[in-house]
């Protein structure tokens, strides 16, 4: 479904020092830098697979989806989405996506939502059953039925998220791009989301691309991801098996009869010698091995590179 | 045509979704442009109020001073596309997205608003032949009317592009705002819009024949007043039409060359 082949994308930015003398100056003559945002990354997406783009902030996660979705172009690079390179912005590929700006309005804030949804069954030119049908799902399985009346902008943030989501899928894309869906939403809200888009998928099987600062998204939406670092890809690979191959450590935890709770960092091959030694040194209530937090080792991942 | 449809009628509950905005702008601009135009002329029409100034009488100047500033509201409909600013904050992202012409979407809106001031501009004239009665030359014709309304859709399009082109300027500056204010003070001038053409010096006649703006506030101002003949009133929509295909290849190129440089910041 999606296609990316040596994909790279340069900004110019321009530059100004501080102070006023150099806002003089720059308004005569600017210093222009060129910055990788993506640096010739290669990957495919199926129907179906929900991705997590994982970076910290201008990693290019943000880059590739507007990239992906033909808001912007691309410097180099192949790129083909759903069979249609996305910056032609074809009407024909233009509805079978859609993209969701957890950050960015996407409705008009002055009307309520149905009102909105009207003008969004024109534009994609929705059938009057399958509109209904769809709707009704959408806004029951979010449960947001009684908000429709309501002007957009006296909506909560949740509110607001959930009715921008039935407008991204009213039209039931094959793609959807998912762009931090639930920042800013209370631990409800954002529990919710999840739940809704695990259902969406369940339902109407479209190929996802998440990116998100939470680790809970990801771990609970995706069984795929692709870590991005300074605009190369470090990672791609299913999110399990990011233990097995970078987490070359367990932990031991040891309650003690005292009540005091022991955590120690072990290499996998020495578990069962570290073990047999803390038994005989401390009197052990209760004993547990455990994984290292996946949050933790691709923060290592996004801090050190590959070779952490 | 259903797309159309449903844009007006976004837009229009958009308009009417402030009432108090609604009112205070419907009741503002038509007792404030009465109120201005009355008082103007009357002061320089002094005593003599039987004289001929720029060939109108001055009930006819009250008349066209009135319907001038109104003209120029409704042909500008939206005032500003906020073009500039959904390249400035992202918010053309949605129209990338949305399977539609972000031109086309805008212009809709445009004509929306131009058809919601154009019902406050023949509201206006109501009151102004019920309470201070038109002019003794003014000379009412059905036909005279139609033309006023497709002159306004010609020029409330032409107008469109002309600011299209002065915010999409934003592709390659972050602050555009001035350019549109030049705009609209060059329109006000040159179209009749401030004071009726026939006013301005001799050489200049000519050269309103060739520009755009007459066919903006004074050509159609003139044959709702059943002022001018329909061979020139004609002619100035030829140029406006003319004016219009040159500015939409122009706008065409630069949405193109502008598009290259978006960064769809916001997100």
């Amino acid at each position: 479904m999606i296609h990316v082949k040596n994909l790279s994308k340069t900004f110019t930015v321009n530059e100004k020092e501080p102070g006023l003398k150099a806002s003089l100056k720059s308004l005569f003559k600017r210093k222009m830098v060129t910055k990788y945002a993506l640096n010739n990354i290669s990957f495919n997406v199926r129907e179906g697979e929900i991705v997590g783009l994982i970076g910290a902030n201008g990693a290019g996660k943000t880059t590739l989806s507007k990239i992906l979705s033909g808001i912007i172009h691309s410097s180099s690079g192949e790129i083909s989405v759903l069979g249609s390179d996305p910056w032609k912005r074809e009407i024909s590929f233009r509805k079978k996506m859609s993209l969701i700006m957890g950050q960015k309005a996407s409705l008009w804030w002055d009307l309520p939502a149905l009102d909105c949804y009207l003008l969004l069954k024109e534009i994609y030119q929705i059938e009057d059953a399958d509109y209904h049908t769809r709707l009704n799902f959408l806004a029951e399985t979010l449960g947001i039925k009684d908000q429709l009346k309501v002007q957009i902008r006296r909506l909560s943030l949740g509110e607001r998220m959930k009715v921008e989501l039935i407008a991204a899928l009213l039209h039931n894309p094959q793609v959807v791009f998912l762009d931090e869906p639930t920042i800013g939403l209370d631990l409800t809200a954002q529990k919710a989301v999840r739940q809704f888009l695990l259902d969406y998928r369940q339902k109407y099987n479209p190929c996802m691309i998440l990116t998100s600062h939470y680790m809970e998204d990801i771990e609970t939406l995706c069984e795929r991801i692709i870590i991005l670092k300074e605009g190369s890809i470090v990672y791609d690979g299913p999110l399990k098996d990011i233990i097995s191959k970078y987490a070359n450590e367990k932990q031991i935890i040891l309650t003690l009869v005292n009540g005091e709770i022991l955590k120690e960092r072990v290499a996998r091959d020495g578990i069962s010698e570290r073990i047999t030694s803390l038994l005989k040194l401390h009197d052990v209530l209760d004993l547990s091995v455990t994984e290292i937090e996946i949050s933790e080792i691709i923060e290592k991942l996004l801090r050190k590179g590959v070779d952490a | 045509m259903k797309l159309f449809k449903a844009v007006f009628q976004m837009e229009m509950r958009n308009i009417l979704a402030y009432r108090f905005s609604f009112w205070v702008n419907f009741f503002g601009t038509t007792f404030g442009q009465l109120g201005l135009s009355y008082f103007l002329w009357s002061s320089i029409f002094g005593g003599n109020k039987n004289a001929i100034i720029g060939g109108m009488s001055f009930q006819m100047m009250i008349l066209y001073s009135f319907l001038a500033p109104m003209t120029l509201k409704t042909i500008q409909g939206l005032q500003l596309l906020n073009i500039n600013q959904d390249i400035f904050d992202g918010g053309l992202n949605k129209y990338i997205i949305y399977p539609l012409s972000y031109f086309q979407f805008k212009w809709i809106q445009q004509i929306t608003h131009t058809l919601s001031h154009l019902f406050q501009l023949f509201s206006g004239l109501a009151f102004f032949a019920i309470f201070i009665g038109m002019p003794t030359e003014y000379k009412f014709h059905s036909l005279n009317i139609f033309c006023f309304v497709i002159n306004l859709v010609i020029a409330s399009t032409l107008f469109f592009a002309m600011e299209a082109i002065m915010e999409m300027t934003a592709f390659w500056a972050d602050n555009v705002w001035s350019l549109s204010v030049l705009l609209r003070f060059i329109i006000m001038l040159l179209s009749g819009a401030w004071l009726s053409l026939s006013l301005f010096p001799e050489w200049s006649q000519g050269l309103f024949y060739y520009l755009p703006f007459k066919g903006m506030v004074y050509s159609p101002v003139k044959i709702l007043m059943g002022n001018m003949d329909y061979g020139e009133w004609a002619q100035s929509q030829i140029m406006m039409l003319v004016w219009l295909c040159l500015i939409s290849l122009v706008t065409r190129k630069v949405w193109l060359a502008g598009n290259l440089r978006y960064t769809g910041v916001g997100i």
